[in-house]
């Protein structure tokens, strides 16, 4: 479908930086960070006019800002990130996204990647088996009750690790510690329960997966070896986010949106940007929910973290002592946060929305834990399941720039309909073997889908983060075994 | 009248979207505008042509204006898919306007040993969403976040 694009100005300033003037409602001028590459595949896609709608909410403070593996969204574009004044500016769910805190996390093992070679179909089964997967699924674990999953989603993974659910170490490791202190389970409505409530433990599908994968390339030996990292070493990745509650949280808030705005005298260029100020009753709530959202999701990458553990043992035949499983890092990818950043020389409190970009906040930030203070937050960036992935750090030039922020993912190049169209009459799954992939997936078209050749190479995306300054290469992933719903 | 599934093929085109999915669909009523929109979204879902219309469910959507009511209606949907795992194979307005709706659908819980899934939609967003009279009848476009 061809949106009506009109031309926007683009000027190039700097090596990795376009910046898009302001221009008619736009509160503040638009930045994109992207080689010329990729801003070639981007130049005429509604996503650079969706970055320049992004510049229209009220409150929005520097650039509104996409990474480079912007692509076209709904509202914000994919890979889109605006701070906007916490007293005085907006929050929109569409800032945000229906998957709210989907996010990533990569566990390392004490197993080497090689041995595990003969057992990788087994395993297959076994996690495809032990983590449902999407539509109709049911959680691995007994339907909670309401009273149980109100306190899950007033807790997030420390919920799960009170189950055994992976270790309390894990919990340092996850940006907020796994739980939003703000999450209001009253905000959060009966529908979104409902919605929630049988999928605890599921991975959901579209992008989705659980990953087994190898170092494959040390780009920063001091770092990975803080990180606990070596080559051959075997990981776990899981992407996955806040399945039907989050959706729902988003789909609430939008409607109550859409019919606050007039009320607030704000008018967006896109229904989908709909959004109150932070401090209005409606974006209280939505903040409180949303955070509750977020919880749920933290709770249910820990879930699958500790059922994953389980299939390896019992495909293994080993325990703990010997698979060693530790949380690396656990990032959200489409979240609101509160932080404090510079802009313009002054010390300002921000409602920072990043949908589809990654929290990358540099060496010595009050808020990463002791052990990763010294090094940077973590930020962990999947890449199509046929070629590599890649594990980062953030920088002090992510602060200065991006309101400590950098990319998410590879970004999609074909629509999901080319994809289809593209893999039609190729075995995929024997041409990810080729490549040493196991793939387990629940449906074949959904799989086609999210064929490599559907994305850009994300060493691209990551060369521009690294050469911007907004996050610096530590470690690349290797794909071995990918599960799908 | 009730719309079946296999009676949508043809009113419903999938359009280009880059990280979501699109539909744009026609009808020469309103209420079987609604129908096959229902129908094209679950298509994506699953493989209709397995569904059994096995069991009957009301629905009803209150809105402000037709494009919301479409968008409430489709949610409506996911919601039954999402939370009771409910999915529908047939759908009939019996009665509706500009801003109201009620109906019925016909399906089966998901049984993912016997049904066919192909994706789960997230959410039904606003993002380019449209109803419109033409000539013919009407068209509506919506784009899903999947």
């Amino acid at each position: 479908m061809s949106e009506a694009v009109a031309p926007l100005p683009l000027t190039r300033v700097g090596e990795y930086v376009w910046e898009i003037p302001r221009q008619g409602g736009m509160r503040v001028p638009a930045r994109v960070y992207a080689s010329e590459k990729l801003i070639e595949e981007v130049r005429d896609d509604p996503a650079l006019v969706q970055v320049a709608n992004v510049a229209h909410l009220p409150g929005i403070v520097g650039h509104a800002l996409a990474m480079p593996d912007i692509h076209w969204g709904y509202g914000f574009p994919i890979g889109g990130v605006a701070a906007v004044d916490a007293e005085e500016g907006v929050i929109t769910p569409g800032g945000i996204g229906f998957d709210v805190n989907c996010g990533v996390r990569l566990v390392r093992t004490g197993l080497d990647a090689a041995a595990l070679g003969p057992h990788l179909s087994r395993l297959g089964d076994a996690l495809f088996q032990t983590i449902p997967a999407g539509v109709g699924s049911k959680g691995a674990i007994p339907k909670l009750t309401l009273a149980e999953q109100k306190q899950l989603l007033a807790k997030g993974a420390r919920w799960a690790v009170a189950r055994d659910f992976g270790r309390a170490s894990d919990l340092e490791a996850t940006e907020e510690r796994g739980c939003f202190a703000a999450a209001d389970p009253a905000a959060v409505s009966d529908t979104a329960l409902e919605r929630g409530r049988p999928q605890l433990g599921t991975l959901g599908s579209g992008n989705h997966f659980l990953e087994v994968e190898e170092v494959a390339e040390i780009y920063d030996a001091k770092a990975a070896a803080a990180l606990g990292l070596h080559l051959g070493q075997a990981t776990v990745m899981i992407h996955s986010g806040s399945r039907g509650l989050g959706y729902q949280v988003c789909d609430d808030a939008l409607r109550t949106m859409g019919r606050a705005m007039e009320r607030h005298g704000i008018h967006v260029p896109d229904r989908q940007l709909a959004c109150v100020p932070l401090r209005a009753p409606e974006g209280q709530a939505y903040f409180g929910a949303m955070a509750a959202a977020a919880n749920f999701a933290w709770a249910n990458r820990q879930v699958m973290t500790g059922l994953a553990e389980q299939a390896f043992s019992a495909v293994l035949g080993v325990g703990p002592a010997t698979l060693r499983f530790a949380l690396v890092y656990d990032v959200c990818h489409n979240v609101a946060k509160i932080e404090e950043h510079v802009v313009d020389g002054q010390r300002r409190r921000l409602c920072v929305h990043r949908k589809g970009a990654t929290r990358a906040f540099g060496p010595g930030h009050p808020e990463l834990p002791p052990h990763l203070r010294p090094l940077g937050q973590p930020v962990i960036i999947p890449g199509d399941m046929g070629r590599y992935s890649f594990l980062l750090l953030g920088t002090a030039g992510a602060m200065a720039e991006t309101f400590g922020t950098t990319c998410h993912g590879a970004g999609r190049v074909m629509s999901r309909a080319q994809a289809k169209k593209a893999g039609r009459g190729l075995d995929l799954v024997r041409e990810l073997g080729k490549r040493g992939v196991t793939v387990r997936a629940q449906s074949l078209a959904g799989l086609a889908e999210e064929m490599p050749w559907a994305y850009k190479d994300v060493a691209d995306v990551v060369d521009v983060v690294d050469g911007a300054g907004i996050a610096r290469r530590v470690a690349r992933l290797r794909p071995l075994l990918v599960v799908k719903g | 009248m009730v719309t079946r599934a296999r009676d949508v093929g043809p009113f419903a085109r999938e359009v280009e979207h880059t990280a979501d999915r699109g539909l744009e669909i026609e009808a020469p009523s309103l209420p079987l505008l609604f129908e096959r929109a229902g129908l094209a979204m679950l298509g994506l879902v699953a493989d209709l042509a397995r569904v059994e219309p096995r069991e009957r469910r009301a629905l009803r959507v209150d809105a402000e204006g037709r494009e919301e009511l479409l968008h409430d209606w489709l949610q409506a949907l996911l919601v039954a898919l999402g939370a009771d795992g409910f999915l529908a194979c047939e759908l009939e307005i019996e009665t509706m306007n500009d801003r109201f709706a009620r109906g019925t659908m016909r399906g089966e819980p998901v049984d993912p040993a016997r049904h066919e899934i192909h994706t789960e939609i997230k959410g039904v967003t606003y993002h380019q969403l449209a109803v419109r009279q033409t000539d013919g009848g009407w068209w509506a476009r919506v784009i899903f976040d999947v």
